[in-house]
């Protein structure tokens, strides 16, 4: 791995090119083919010459591994006003002087991005951060998503009901193997959630975070609002925020404010663009995302360009020190795998281990008696949940005692969407509940937009090749076809494979034997 | 950007009048391709190790250019003159460094037709 880092001044025209020229350097000495090394140095150069050109100044850090160069360009600010203004190509505010040099084109950002393989922006009055990878070994435009989940076979009871839940089909039954299938597993929790026996996991150690030096110089933890409301016990608040500070030094942040930034960013997004392809998808959940790279990319192109409002915090907080994050699903692993693999300033705990923690704080700290009580300034908050499955799901726990008195009205609606969602009609129901309401529509104040976050669009998820060669995958498909056929179209499952057709594939690519299937004849399995 | 299969580049500086400010032996010098324009942003991007560049940026910007996407030939228009810096680490790099007589118009139209007149 070779890294580092280039100071560049504001103003110093004829001192732009240096970060580029190092890190061409590096590039070439590695052995980076020339089209990839003018790809880093064409989004290099962009970057210095926006510090140059717009900021106060700052630095160019690199990192070059194996696989990707990583280059992050900071500066001290003043920011920048209008992020989606300032990716339109044409686009600029360079000053006169920078113009007569030739530059101000407008092209800056927008060439970054082109040229990069992932690329965001965060921008605040303090400094905007541009950050980009570029893959060094010619890479298909498609992503690879690393699967966090993982199954133990042992504890498996044949109930098959993770193969017919997995909303992309990436379960199998192989005999006595729980197989997850790699190249469709939308890290969605689907299948931690509905096994009965507990056989899906995260692919996150469980540790002992103060025992096993976890906490040892850190300097944040970012926990994900479900995490922190753990520390809602027997009706108080307990103040585990105060306590990680007096104990370890370390300050426990929430996200609440970044989804908060999210938010009003993406309605920005909306009222800047001429978009083509509405509604905006706000990236909200990294494994909705995974799954539209996997199965919907004609939907890419609606999912707003923005970071995840947890890789935006943590993207902040690791500048001030090491952070521990508690991811709150694999697709949040994976995520941070994708953008961080070299980095050693983010830890991940557990959640099972975090309240492990924080049930053993709360037994130790004093702080029992400072509990604080729950607000009831929401008195009347009410929820709608919607579709059988979550109505089933909030009826299951509030006849369990699992839902607080504090929550005073929900309405659920057996439809998806409520009574939008009736049968009779293809419409989506949000979409015409929308439309029912939009004579209604009220203005709403928003807040100082703080953070701005851009990222570059998502790709579609490379698939699985059913052969080496173009014509063997031919071949292939012709198989699983012609398999199919002698298979009874029943979809129960029992073989392993959520469909008949899935099993097919089990079977060519596999070599599944047919004796699994219940519903073809002994004899006819013979012949 | 006019992609074309090796041109002589002598052929090019006569039919600007252009004036030689670095570069020698151009006689056996060959390029593949040429780009006009004088926006960085877009000159770094349809640039190569065998493009011509017309453009009007004879600054310190163009001695950027030439390092760091190995530009082997330049060509300023309206007969301009960089710096001798410029010129000088032109030389050092081997490059080729000409003035044309005409401003852009003229320059790109003489280069065209001298290009659609060779078969
Ligand atoms: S849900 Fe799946 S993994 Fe869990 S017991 Fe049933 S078949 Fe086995
Ligand atoms: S995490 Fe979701 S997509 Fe992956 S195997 Fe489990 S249910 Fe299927």
């Amino acid at each position: 791995m070779a890294s580092g880092s280039i100071k560049v001044e504001k103003g110093d025209y004829g001192g732009g090119g240096r970060a580029s020229a190092e890190i061409k350097s590096v590039l070439s000495r590695v052995g980076v083919s020339s089209e990839i090394i003018k790809r880093a140095v064409i989004a290099v150069f962009e970057a210095e010459m926006n510090i140059i050109i717009h900021s106060y100044g700052g630095q160019i850090i690199y990192r070059v591994d194996e696989d990707t160069l990583e280059v992050e360009a900071i500066d001290t600010g003043p920011g920048i006003p209008n992020i989606v203004l300032a990716m339109k190509e044409g686009y600029s505010t360079a000053p006169p002087e920078a113009r007569e040099l030739g530059y101000g084109a407008g092209m800056g950002l927008p060439n970054i991005k082109k040229n990069t393989d992932f690329f965001y922006i965060t921008a605040s009055p303090k400094g905007t951060t541009l950050k980009f990878h570029i893959r060094l070994t010619p890479q298909e435009n498609f992503e690879e998503i690393p699967v966090k989940v993982i199954p133990e076979s042992k504890k498996c009871k044949h109930c098959l009901d993770c193969i017919k839940e997995c909303p992309t089909k990436a379960i199998r039954l192989r005999g006595d193997e729980v197989k997850i299938l790699y190249h469709r597993c939308v890290n969605c929790n689907r299948c931690v959630e509905i096994c009965p026996t507990g056989v899906f996991d995260f692919l996150l150690e469980v540790i002992q975070p103060h025992r096993d030096g976890f906490l040892d110089s850190l300097s944040t933890v970012i926990i994900p609002s479900p995490v922190a409301s753990k520390l809602y016990i027997e009706g108080k608040w307990f103040p585990w925020r105060d306590f990680m500070k007096e104990e370890y030094g370390v300050e426990v942040v929430t996200l609440i404010p970044w989804d908060r930034a999210l938010e009003q960013t993406v309605d920005e997004y909306l009222s800047n663009s001429d978009l083509k392809n509405l509604p905006v998808i706000s990236p909200v959940c990294p494994s909705v995302i995974q799954w539209i790279q996997t199965e919907y990319p004609s939907l890419i192109g609606y999912v707003a360009p923005y970071l995840f409002s947890f890789i935006a915090s943590i993207d902040y907080y690791v500048r001030k020190g090491k952070v521990l994050y508690v991811p709150i699903c694999p697709s949040q692993i994976a995520t941070l795998e994708l953008l961080y693999k070299n980095s050693n300033s983010i830890k991940l705990l557990h959640p099972r281990a975090l309240f492990d923690f924080i049930r053993e704080s709360r037994f130790e700290s004093t702080r029992g008696d400072k509990c604080i009580s729950a607000l009831e300034s929401q008195a009347n908050y009410k929820y709608a949940i919607s579709g059988v499955v979550p109505v089933k799901k909030f009826m299951d726990k509030l006849e369990k005692g699992r839902v607080g008195k504090e929550l005073k009205i929900v309405e659920l609606y057996a439809c998806y969407g409520g009574c939008y969602g009736f049968p009779f009609t293809d419409l989506e129901p949000h979409y015409l509940s929308w439309l029912m309401r939009s004579s209604d529509l009220f203005d709403s104040t928003r807040e100082e937009v703080k953070t701005l976050f851009m990222a570059s669009s998502f790709k579609p998820r490379k698939g699985i090749r059913l052969g080496f060669s173009i014509r063997e995958s031919l071949e292939k498909l012709a198989l699983i076809e012609d398999m199919s056929k002698s298979l009874p179209g029943r979809d129960c499952g029992v073989c392993g494979a959520p469909r008949c057709l899935d099993f097919a594939e089990e079977m060519a690519i596999y070599n599944a034997s047919i004796d699994k299937c219940p519903y073809i004849p002994k004899k006819e399995k013979e012949s | 950007m006019k992609e074309v299969s090796k041109l002589k580049l002598i052929e090019i500086v006569e039919t600007v009048d252009g004036e030689l400010l670095a570069g020698e032996n151009i006689e056996n010098c060959f390029i593949g391709k040429i780009y006009a324009g004088d926006r960085i942003s877009d000159l770094i991007v349809n640039a190569s190790g065998e493009t011509l560049i017309v453009t009007h940026i004879n600054n310190i910007s163009l001695l950027q250019l030439l390092e760091l996407f190995d530009i082997p030939a330049v060509c300023l228009v309206s007969q301009s003159y960089p710096d001798e810096k410029v010129i000088d680490k032109v030389r050092e790099r081997r490059g080729v460094l000409f003035s044309s007589r005409y401003d852009m118009f003229e320059t790109c139209g003489r280069i065209y037709k001298l290009f659609n007149n060779t078969p």
